[in-house]
C-alpha cells in the first residue's frame, strides 16, 4: 500500500474526520495528519506552509457542504495561492452529494484527482491511495 | 322648387342618422348639460329620454373612470384637441354600471367658442365583461401557476434536504458501525469518541426530522387563525419574552410601524417571525460596534413590507445567499448555529402568502425584507 507523509483533511464533520483519521492510522496510510472543520483555516495553514513542501500536504480530502467557506470557494482559493507551492498536491472531493451537477463541477476543476461519495468506508479510503499517481 | 325638396330630402337622411338604432347620439353645452338625445342613447342608459335632457353628463358617468374623460373635455376647452374617444362606465336608471365608449366633438361659432359638442356612444358592455372575465381566469391561472411552482421547489427542497440532512447523518451510522465491526476501534478514548459520535448523530437526526416535520405542518396548515395584529404590541411582547434568557439585550432599537401600524396574519407565525429575525441580530452582532436594530413597516404598490436591518456581522451574500434560508445552513463559527431559524421563518411567510429575502454587506449589516400579502395564500 502507497503511503504518504501529510495527509489533510477539510470536513465539517466530525464523524467523517474521525473515520478518516482511524482508517489512516490503521493501515498507516500518512505519517502526518491535518485535519479541519474550516476552510478557511486550511487555506491559512496552506498560506503559511506553502514555502515548505515538506510541511505542505500530499493529499487533501476536501468536503463540498461546508459553512462560511464552501469546498468550491476553498478550490478557487487555492487555485491562486497553488503557483507558490512547489509541490504537486492531489485534491479528492469527498461528499454526501449524490447529485450528479456536483460531479460535473468537479471534473472542470484540473487540482481535483477525484470526486467520492459518502459513506466513507475502508474500501472507498485504500481505494484514493490506490489512485495516488506513481513516483 | 327642386332645391327645397332637395334640402328636405337632406334632412330626412340627418334625422335618419339620429333615430339610428346602433349608436347613441346626444349634445350637449360646454357647461355639460345634455341638451338633446336620440332614443338608443335612452335605452342604453335605462332612462326616457325627457329625464336625460337638461342633466349634467357628470351626473350618469361613473367617477371611477372620470378622471380621463374630464381632462380630455378640459384639453377641447383649452382647444388643445379637437376631440377625443374614451372606454367608461355609465350609471344607469336603476342603479348599475354599464361600459361605453365615447366619442366627443365640439361644433365652433364663427368666432371659434364652442358652440355645443356631439357625443356618439356605444354600448360595449359585453365585450368589456367578456374581457374582464378572461383578465380573470388569467389570474386564477397564473396564481395556479404560481402554486405549482412553489410546490416544485419544495419538492426540490425535499429532495436536497434528503440527500444533505438526512442521508449524510445515516451514512456516518453506517460507517461507524463499519468501523467498529472491522475492529478497528481497539482503545479506549476510541471507544468513547465513538459512542459520544453516535449520540450526536442521533440527536441532531431527531432535531433534523423535528424541524422538517414541523416545515411540513407549516406547510399543510389550511385553517390557521387570521387576525389583526398591531405590529408594536406584538413585538414588545417578543422583546419581552427575551428578557432573562441568557441574550445580551444591551442594543438601540429604533421601531417604524406608523406607516403601516397592522396586518391581517397568523398571530403565532409572526411571533415567530420576530423571535428568530431579533435572535439572529443578537447572536451575530459585532464586536465593534453597539447592536442597532431597526424594524420599519410600509406600503408599497398595496403591499405591506416589513424591513428589519441591523448593523451586525453580515453574511457573505456571493457564497451564501442561494443557502440563506436552506435547513442547517450556518454562516459564523461556533455561534451555536443549527441553521433552523430562517428554514422556519420561510416557511411561516410562505405559507401567509408572502416573500423574504436578504441583503447583507459583511461585518456592515444585513436587512431582512419581508413582503408580508405578496400573493394570495397558498
Amino acid at each position: 500500500m502507497k503511503s504518504i507523509d501529510n495527509l489533510c483533511v477539510i470536513d465539517d464533520d466530525k464523524v467523517c474526520q474521525f473515520i478518516i483519521k482511524t482508517y489512516a492510522a490503521k493501515r498507516s496510510l500518512a505519517k502526518n495528519m491535518q485535519l479541519f472543520s474550516d476552510a478557511n483555516e486550511a487555506l491559512q495553514y496552506l498560506k503559511n506552509t506553502s514555502t515548505d513542501p515538506k510541511r505542505l500536504p500530499d493529499m487533501i480530502l476536501l468536503d463540498i457542504n461546508m459553512p462560511i467557506m464552501d469546498g468550491w470557494t476553498f478550490l478557487e482559493e487555492f487555485q491562486k495561492i497553488r503557483e507558490n507551492m512547489h509541490k504537486d498536491i492531489i485534491i479528492n472531493m469527498i461528499t454526501s452529494s449524490i447529485q450528479e451537477d456536483d460531479m460535473l463541477k468537479s471534473k472542470s476543476y484540473s487540482d481535483v484527482a477525484g470526486f467520492y461519495v459518502k459513506p466513507l468506508n475502508e474500501e472507498l479510503i485504500i481505494n484514493m491511495f490506490e489512485h495516488l499517481p506513481v513516483e | 322648387m327642386l332645391k327645397i325638396k332637395e334640402s328636405e330630402l337632406w334632412e330626412e337622411k340627418l334625422h335618419s342618422i339620429f333615430s339610428n338604432e346602433m349608436i347613441g347620439v346626444g349634445f350637449s353645452d360646454v357647461n355639460k348639460i345634455v341638451l338633446e338625445i336620440n332614443q338608443k342613447y335612452a335605452d342604453i342608459l335605462g332612462y326616457q329620454r325627457e329625464e336625460v335632457i337638461g342633466k349634467n353628463w357628470e351626473e350618469f358617468s361613473d367617477p371611477k373612470y372620470g378622471e380621463y374623460d374630464l381632462a380630455n373635455y378640459q384639453k377641447i376647452l383649452r382647444h388643445e384637441i379637437t376631440q377625443y374617444t374614451v372606454e367608461k362606465k355609465y350609471i344607469k336608471k336603476d342603479g348599475s354600471r354599464i361600459w361605453v365608449e365615447i366619442a366627443v366633438q365640439p361644433i365652433y361659432k364663427p368666432d371659434q367658442s364652442i358652440d355645443f359638442f356631439i357625443v356618439l356612444i356605444r354600448d360595449i358592455n359585453q365585450t368589456k365583461l367578456a374581457f374582464e372575465q378572461l383578465a380573470e381566469q388569467l389570474e386564477i391561472t397564473e396564481n395556479l401557476l404560481k402554486k405549482l411552482e412553489y410546490q416544485h421547489e419544495l419538492l426540490k427542497e425535499f429532495a436536497h434536504i434528503t440527500s444533505h440532512n438526512l442521508r449524510a447523518p445515516v451514512g456516518n451510522i453506517v460507517s461507524l458501525i463499519e468501523l467498529y465491526k472491522n475492529q478497528k476501534i481497539d482503545s479506549e478514548e476510541d471507544r468513547k469518541i465513538l459512542i459520544e459520535q453516535f449520540e450526536n448523530i442521533t440527536f441532531n437526526l431527531q432535531e433534523t426530522i423535528n424541524t422538517v416535520g414541523q416545515a411540513l405542518e407549516i406547510q399543510e396548515q389550511t385553517n390557521i387563525k387570521i387576525e389583526t395584529i398591531q405590529f408594536g404590541e406584538l413585538f414588545q411582547s417578543v422583546l419581552k419574552g427575551l428578557i432573562g434568557k441568557t441574550h445580551d439585550l444591551d442594543f438601540d432599537l429604533d421601531l417604524n410601524f406608523s406607516a403601516c401600524p397592522e396586518v391581517n396574519y397568523s398571530r403565532t407565525y409572526l411571533k415567530s417571525i420576530f423571535q428568530n429575525l431579533l435572535s439572529n441580530s443578537i447572536k451575530y452582532r459585532s464586536n465593534e460596534r453597539k447592536l442597532k436594530i431597526e424594524v420599519t413597516t410600509f406600503i408599497q404598490e398595496g403591499k405591506k413590507v416589513l424591513t428589519f436591518k441591523d448593523n451586525g456581522l453580515g453574511i457573505n451574500m456571493d457564497r451564501n445567499g442561494k443557502y440563506l434560508f436552506g435547513l442547517n445552513k450556518t454562516f459564523h463559527k461556533s455561534k451555536n448555529s443549527k441553521g433552523i431559524g430562517l428554514f422556519i421563518t420561510k416557511k411561516h411567510v410562505e405559507a401567509m402568502g408572502g416573500k423574504i429575502f436578504a441583503e447583507s454587506v459583511e461585518n456592515e449589516g444585513t436587512t431582512f425584507t419581508l413582503i408580508l400579502n405578496q400573493y394570495e395564500k397558498y
